[in-house]
């Protein structure tokens, strides 16, 4: 899958019927903002705070898909509202100022946070799409994200049997070059961009050490080689899977801080 | 056989894997999100308000940064109350909607049922401490005046921008100035400049002085002693007129003078501009000869009075009273209030006033029991009007505005007898003067009365929530109003006018005809009245009356112009199209043409110097002239440049 494909929407009825709202509502941010002067405590402006409050709440509804997905049926359609609400949402944010500048702290943080809850969101969803087609389309290895661990020891073992009666050449190639790199994981961002990244620099000294060995210990260089190539395909799986969980670090204290803020935003507002 | 890497899953578990819950993730980062939480929470708490703050208020406001009780009240916003409590300190509602509506419509109904707004929703806080509060979108203007909402401001025509601002109000009218003082510009212009004022620059500006901006005038007011003494300052005499008809001796320190006495008439010399003898006497004969003109300027002092006292006593800051005293004054406008409701609801469910006329049959029985058969006749007749009245309906319209400031006269006139007569009433009859000054012509009595409620509960509001405040802990300095000063000096002018001049009492005594006439020429000698001399020579005097002068007030009493900007602006020069046009005629400017140029004065006021003593079209020029400058891409054309929203105060 290329980069251009994973930003294609899985339901395109959906974008557009996103694109269509956003654009009703900034049909009446304008008619507001022509009818009166535009103000986050009245009229539209308020209008669009509402909104967007109330949009983040359903948002934050989000976690709670799975045993309760009965109202929305699939957990597709909730990850599908959850995604193109939250482009409502900060629109409606955006709206609610007036697309000016905050001037105070509190408004900094609820801008930048609503931003940035929805840009990690849209990350996220673009993560999601991205890196199992990567990992099925660039990978021999699969494995689950718990056993990698497992699987690596797994190999160690299996190399230092490999090399047990080895020469000294593939001994000390083994112990220098290879042992320590391939008893741990070494995951990468690198591997986002490019799931077989730098594996021919790694596999090249095996390449080397093959010309200078006689045939029998060719081959067992060659089987090591494709143990270590094993590995990076592992270190590949650990590092992408990974991301697919940690962006979820990025995204939800933002958006519980956000909610936080948000309570305290609409109780000031209530209040003074 | 070689080693291949395995498709798939490398192996088989031993063991079913467990995998680690998607909370394992969320409660981690729920967790952080709260901590962030906390830590911003944690900042408030210690007092370092800036990372939870909703932006910091303007210089001028920066004592009140971390006191939010100060402006916003619980649940109401920032509340109109507190900014009054330092802009308005005298509560006179000066910056409220309604003083906003009745400064542009002078209709007090209007300006009665005219809907509320917040002072925060033009004057927006919190964006910073550069941000001026003054600065108002000119969006909040056409909220009302805009183009889509013309009858909201109950205007007959649209403005969308300066492009389509109407013609001005006293050109499309064609109001006639009227200073109420005979004065002909031609007269003095000629003489200035025959005194050498260097052209017409000049000539103007020795009388109107363009003043600094910052005492909120435009051009200097016209004063006898600054403007007009140093040509009129000679010494008159007046005719003779009989000592009896006027009082020599008057008691008055800065009446003393020099008389010509000849057998049984007496002449002052060396009258003075203000000269009190002259003043008293005219009062004195005015009483004798026009007792209903004397008594309606004498209530017109009164009312001025008690209106000036009641407005001393609500522009005291509240702040400055001690808490018991404003429970006292809370406590005496919660009883009026009541009072004041009562009466609504009786009026309410009161006759109309139609069906009280029927009352008359009571007085015809009563008058053909008496047998006074003249008053049964004219009774019956009031008695068929009264039919007709029922049968019509009480015309809504109202009187017009002439008839109306009569009968108020009249209304005066009568409270200033009823005072004369018993001064136990004085209380009641100054309630009842301010009353009937506060009477607008179409408001009916029940408008009046719910405007009333309105205010005291206005009032008792600004007094209840200065309780809160201190209640609060939220103190204010206090501050000697400049406003209160200048009220209080007002009022003491007036009372000295009053007590120096309008010491006679009652009816005055009854006069022959011959006396009478006899008085009436005296007047008209000493003020000059039908003679244009003397004080007549400048002042409008009827019946021994002196309309109040107004010189120099502004003709745009709603919008400013700064004079001194633009007379030292450089004038517009004629379009490119013109200019090749008059080229190519080879037309060159005339005369009249360059001289408006060269005085500026005249470039506006076209005519200005032709002008003589009768009331004459406005010098103004067009709102088509300003826009040779004020154009888009070119200089301002905001409303705010020339309009101000809230009333000028006491001192501006």
């Amino acid at each position: 899958m290329s980069f251009g494909q994973a930003l294609r929407p899985k339901e395109p009825r959906n974008l557009v019927i996103t694109m269509a709202l956003c654009l009703v509502l900034v049909v009446v941010y304008l008619i507001g903002d022509y009818l009166q002067p535009q103000s986050p405590k009245r009229g539209f402006g308020l209008f669009f705070g509402f909104l967007a409050a109330f949009l983040f709440i359903f948002e934050m509804m989000y976690p709670v898909r799975r045993p309760r997905a009965r109202p929305l049926k699939t957990a597709k359609r909730w990850l599908q509202l959850h995604l193109y609400l939250g482009v409502i949402a900060l629109l409606s944010v955006l709206m609610h100022t007036g697309f000016h500048w905050p001037h105070g702290g509190m408004g900094w943080w609820l801008l930048l946070l609503s931003a940035w809850t929805s840009l990690t969101g849209l990350l996220g969803v673009w993560l999601q799409k991205w890196i199992p087609s990567s990992l099925s389309d660039g990978l021999r290895v699969e494995a689950l994200y718990e056993r990698i661990p497992g699987l690596i020891e797994k190999l160690c073992t299996e190399a230092d049997t490999l090399v047990a009666d080895a020469s000294d050449v593939l001994d000390r190639f083994y112990r220098t070059e290879v042992r320590t790199s391939l008893g741990k994981l070494t995951p990468s961002y690198a591997y986002l961009v490019d799931v077989r990244s730098g594996r021919e620099r790694a596999l090249e000294p095996f390449r080397r050490l093959g010309q200078f060995v006689d045939e029998e210990e060719k081959e067992k260089v060659d089987d090591l080689m494709s143990i270590y190539t094993e590995k990076l395909e592992l270190d590949a799986q650990y590092s992408l899977q990974g991301i697919l969980r940690r962006w979820l670090v990025l995204h939800v204290p933002a958006a519980g801080l956000l909610m936080g803020l948000m309570v305290i935003h609409v109780f000031g507002w209530l209040w003074y | 056989m070689a080693r291949q890497v395995s498709w798939g899953t490398p192996a088989r578990s031993q063991h079913y894997q467990k995998l680690r819950s998607i909370w394992s993730y969320l409660v981690g980062a729920i967790l952080l999100g709260l901590l962030g939480f906390l830590f911003l929470m944690a900042f408030q708490v210690v007092g370092v308000r800036g990372p939870l703050s909703p932006g910091n208020v303007t210089s001028a406001h920066a004592n009140y940064d971390t006191k939010c009780e100060a402006c916003h009240a619980p649940r109401q916003g920032a509340s109109n109350l507190r900014c009054q409590r330092c802009h308005d300190t005298g509560g006179g509602g000066r910056l409220t909607q309604g003083a906003h509506v009745f400064f542009g419509s002078a209709d007090a109904r209007k300006a009665t049922s005219a809907e509320g707004l917040a002072c925060a929703r033009c004057h927006i806080e919190h964006r910073g401490s550069s941000a001026r509060l003054s600065a108002v979108d000119e969006a909040q203007c056409l909220r009302c005046h805009g183009a889509w909402r013309v009858k909201a401001a109950g205007q007959n025509f649209r403005i969308a921008s300066f492009a389509g601002h109407p013609e001005f109000k006293v050109l499309r009218e064609n109001l006639q100035g009227n200073p109420r003082m005979l004065f002909s510009h031609k007269r003095h212009m000629k003489e200035m400049i025959k005194e050498g004022a260097a052209g017409e620059w000049d000539t103007c500006t020795r009388c109107h002085t363009p003043q600094g901006e910052a005492r909120g005038r435009d051009l200097e007011p016209i004063n006898y002693d600054l403007h007009c003494a140093r040509c009129h300052a000679e010494d008159l005499a007046m005719d003779p007129v009989s000592a009896q008809d006027v009082k020599e001796d008057t008691g008055l320190r800065e009446a003393v003078g020099a008389f010509n006495k000849s057998g049984d008439t007496i002449q002052r010399l060396g009258i003075r501009h203000r000269d009190d003898w002259i003043l008293y006497n005219i009062r004195k004969l005015q009483w004798e000869t026009y007792p209903q003109d004397y008594a309606r300027d004498r209530a017109g002092l009164e009312a001025k009075i008690s209106q000036l006292q009641r407005r001393i006593f609500q522009a005291e800051p509240l702040v400055g009273i001690a808490s018991e005293g404003l429970q006292e004054r809370a406590q005496a406008l919660q009883e009026e209030v009541k009072r004041l409701e009562g009466r609504a609801r009786s009026q309410a469910v009161g006759a109309d006033p139609a069906s009280g006329l029927s009352r008359i049959s009571e007085a015809v029985a009563a008058a053909s029991a008496a047998g006074d058969s003249d008053a049964r006749s004219r009774l019956e007749e009031l008695f068929r009007q009264a039919e007709e009245l029922k049968k019509a309906g009480v015309p809504a319209a109202s009187l017009p505005s002439e008839e109306f400031e009569a009968r108020r006269r009249e209304l005066l006139s009568v409270l200033d007898v009823l005072a004369a007569a018993d001064p136990n009433r004085q209380r009641s009859v100054d309630d009842l003067r301010r009353r009937l000054l506060a009477l607008s012509p179409g408001e009916s009595g029940r408008e009046n009365l719910e405007r009333a409620l309105r205010q005291r509960r206005d009032d008792l509001a600004r007094i209840e929530d200065e309780l809160r405040l201190r209640r609060s802990g939220v103190a204010q300095e206090v501050r000697t109003l400049p406003e209160r000063l200048a009220l209080q000096r007002e009022l003491d002018a007036t009372r000295q006018q009053l007590t120096k001049f309008y010491t006679f009492r009652g009816a005055p005594p009854a006069f022959s005809e011959a006396d009478r006439k006899r008085k009436e020429t005296a007047l008209k000698a000493i003020s000059g009245e039908g003679a244009g001399e003397r004080c007549a020579k400048c002042h409008s005097i009827v019946h021994g009356s002196l309309a109040p002068v107004a010189p120099a007030k502004s003709v745009m009493v709603r919008a400013m112009f700064a004079h001194k900007k633009h007379l030292i602006a450089a004038l517009p020069e004629a379009g490119m199209v013109q200019r090749v046009v008059n080229f190519v005629k080879g037309k060159k400017p005339t005369s009249a043409e360059e001289n408006q140029r060269r005085f500026r004065c005249a470039y506006c006021h076209d005519g200005i110097q032709a002008a003589g003593d009768a009331p004459r079209k406005p010098s103004v020029p067009a709102v088509q002239s300003c826009r040779e400058c004020h154009q888009s891409g070119a200089s301002r054309q905001d409303c705010q440049l020339c309009h101000r929203y809230h009333p000028p105060g006491v001192l501006s």
